[in-house]
């Protein structure tokens, strides 16, 4: 790890893709011919937000109070040589790890969560509402809140809220008040409980459920993902990434992260688009779920109940309700669309891994890192020891980002033993 | 600073439109967005597309070839406002007409959003009719895009505020203002796509912007064929921008 003046290493500016993209990105849509649905997120979104989203400064200072708590969560996180990875794949090059597992409740979410929490506050609201997949959001939230004084309500995926109870205890400790989705809280929720009393919910139907309980009550709305303002917030992690290897006189060569909708790996790989050097760029994601693959380029509901705006996206359709695989943070029909543009058009590669690869990956990371990373960052495990595997005398420096840690999904392993 | 005003074409009614252009004429308007009307003003809010459903049985070439004549006859400067989903099947044709109507040219809003990648053949295709393109750029467009169709423009770019018309997203005028600068440079800006009341012209005016474009704004006036408010609100915003 690291050992220098972490202020050196926290940025003071977030920064947003959107003015170094090559194409123009197509701006949200509503459905029918009024913009209600954008117009509706005047009403849940704080207005900074707002403005982030739709106005795009290469660079957002990022207010002093939100940098104060970022340090407060364990900010910056480390960057650390997994060389007895290296020496398992036989690996010539340089695996490094950006570990956002490190945070207090342990993955990136934190990074978007703090600052949407904190512009919510100042523009006087007591109370968030939110959706949740596997859970890291919610905790994230609902710690957010917390530390900016509000109360907060988290929708959280059934089959995730099933699966993994520790984690509604956690959001329930940091403050936060959880919910099972689809529910009985909201009509779209009850709507699909009369049809199918055993759905295993997803978080397209999540977001549909806090949007509506957000309009109803009249209470802000957190998304954790897809959006631009969440993508530059989580922008944090790779303008950290690059001071920690300007330090370490390292350069990166390869980047590979997971890719649920998209925060932690656009946040990540970003701020490297426009080095010198053409890095490699791998976004990896589930096979369950095979969006870049199978998914069509165009524009598509955000949430499943189609109550927020379209976006041009890779999607497999909002109405998709993917399989129940543990990496609950990848159960997402679509992807950011700034991501889903340079995929497109090449600028970055993607790879699909399905369950059994990526429990198998974590068992080998745990045993050469001693970290025990969340099922999603598995993905990206999987992807970089497929890279090490094909490519053994590339001597490429790897970047590899985990997202987050996995102590809450160790029952991921009980399917198949250890 | 100069004043745009953007008018659908065959909105509310021809004859009304008439009135409305005379109104603009006389207090003082330096150009006119003229909206050919489109079954898919996808880039247009709630009210302006709403103009463009009405428009789409009223429209006339004769009517506009009208119009641009008289507004060109007072000294005031038309362009064509064209959203090429309406028009790509038949583009050399439909800027063929057009090139003889007197536009001083032509405002693709969808030009760099959904014809990216065949922009240079509709770039050809304007210069071989010997329309002049006057770039459509938003806070959404890349720097380098921006700069790209900005060096193919001639003297003015529209700069939208909003990616989208009527939509009411917070956003800082000053910053905006400084972000376009940047990019564009010493070239004419006219900011539109989302002004909504006086106070942000005057802002606009105090921020040394080059002109202004008003267009949901009119709506009001027009769907009430109210000539005497459209013209008290003309003398507003001369004071406020003067």
């Amino acid at each position: 790890m690291l050992r220098i003046d972490q202020d050196e290493i926290l940025p003071d500016k977030w920064y947003n893709v959107i003015s170094d993209l090559p194409e123009p990105l197509s701006p949200p849509i509503s459905d029918s011919n009024d913009s209600s649905s954008i117009e509706l997120l005047n009403r849940i979104i704080p207005a900074e937000i707002l403005k982030q989203e739709f106005t795009f400064n290469r660079y957002e200072k990022i207010p002093d109070r939100v940098r104060e708590l970022y340090r407060i969560v364990g900010r910056p996180t480390p960057l650390i040589r997994a060389g007895k990875l290296e020496e398992e794949l036989r690996y010539k090059g340089k695996i490094l790890l950006k570990y956002e597992g490190g945070t207090v409740t342990g993955s990136h979410k934190i990074n978007t969560a703090i600052p949407q929490a904190y512009y919510a506050s100042l523009e006087g609201s007591r109370s968030v509402v939110t959706e949740t997949g596997a859970g890291q959001w919610g905790t994230a939230v609902a710690l957010a809140a917390s530390l900016n004084h509000m109360k907060s309500r988290i929708f959280m995926v059934k089959v995730s809220y099933d699966q993994k109870p520790l984690r509604k205890t956690v959001m329930e400790l940091y403050g936060g008040n959880v919910v099972s989705s689809p529910s009985q809280e909201t009509e779209f929720g009850l709507g699909l409980l009369a049809k199918d009393p055993k759905s295993p919910g997803s978080l397209g139907i999540a977001i549909s459920e806090a949007v509506e309980y957000a309009l109803k009550n009249d209470l802000k709305y957190m998304l954790g993902s897809v959006m631009n303002s969440v993508l530059a917030h989580q922008s944090i992690i790779g303008l950290e990434t690059r001071k920690q290897l300007e330090i370490e006189g390292e350069e990166a060569e390869v980047l590979i992260g997971c890719v649920g909708g998209g925060s932690n790996f656009g946040g990540f790989v970003f701020p490297f688009l426009k080095s010198s050097k053409d890095i490699e760029m791998i976004a990896s994601t589930a096979s369950e779920i095979p969006k870049f693959s199978k998914g069509e380029y165009g524009y598509d509901f955000l949430d499943s109940a189609g109550i927020l705006p379209k976006l041009k996206m890779y999607s497999l359709g909002a109405g998709f309700i993917p399989p129940g695989i543990y990496s609950g943070g990848l159960r997402y029909h679509g992807a950011a669309p700034s991501l889903s543009m340079l995929i497109r058009n090449g600028r970055i590669q993607s790879d699909e891994v399905g369950e059994p690869e990526v429990i198998n990956a974590l068992k080998v990371f745990a045993r050469t890192t001693g970290i025990i990373a969340a099922p999603e960052s598995g993905h990206a495990i999987a992807t970089a020891m497929r890279y090490a595997r094909k490519n053994p005398a590339a001597k490429k420096t790897m970047v590899l980002n985990v997202s987050g840690q996995g102590n809450f999904d160790l029952s991921i392993f009980n399917k198949v033993g250890l | 600073m100069k004043l745009t005003l953007y008018f659908t074409l065959g909105y509310p009614d021809n004859e009304v439109l008439d009135e409305f252009l005379e109104v603009a004429s006389e207090n003082g308007v330096e150009r006119v967005e003229l909206g050919f009307p489109s079954a898919d003003p996808r880039y247009d809010g709630p009210m302006i597309k709403r103009t463009h459903e009405v428009a789409m049985g009223n429209y006339a070439d004769q009517a506009t070839k009208n119009i641009v004549k008289r507004l060109n006859s007072c000294g005031i400067k038309a362009y064509a406002l064209v959203y090429l989903n309406s028009v790509m099947k038949s583009l050399d044709s439909f800027l063929e007409k057009i090139s003889s109507f007197g536009f001083d040219g032509i405002i693709l809003p969808d030009l760099l959003i959904d014809y990216f990648s065949g922009m240079n053949q509709i770039l050809s295709a304007l210069k071989e009719q010997g329309i002049n393109i006057i770039p459509f750029v938003t806070p959404s467009t890349p720097d380098a895009v921006a700069r790209y169709v900005i060096s193919e423009a001639g003297k003015w770019i529209y700069y939208g505020l909003l990616p989208s018309t009527g939509i009411t997203v917070p956003y800082s005028l000053k910053e905006l203002y400084g972000r376009a600068r940047e990019i564009i440079g010493s070239k004419e800006i006219c900011f539109g796509f989302g002004l909504r009341n006086i106070p942000q012209i005057r802002e606009l005016n105090e921020l040394g912007a080059d002109s202004i474009a008003i267009g949901s704004k009119l709506l009001e006036f027009l769907e009430q064929r109210n000539t005497g408010g459209f013209k008290a609100f003309l003398e507003e915003v001369n004071v406020a921008r003067n």
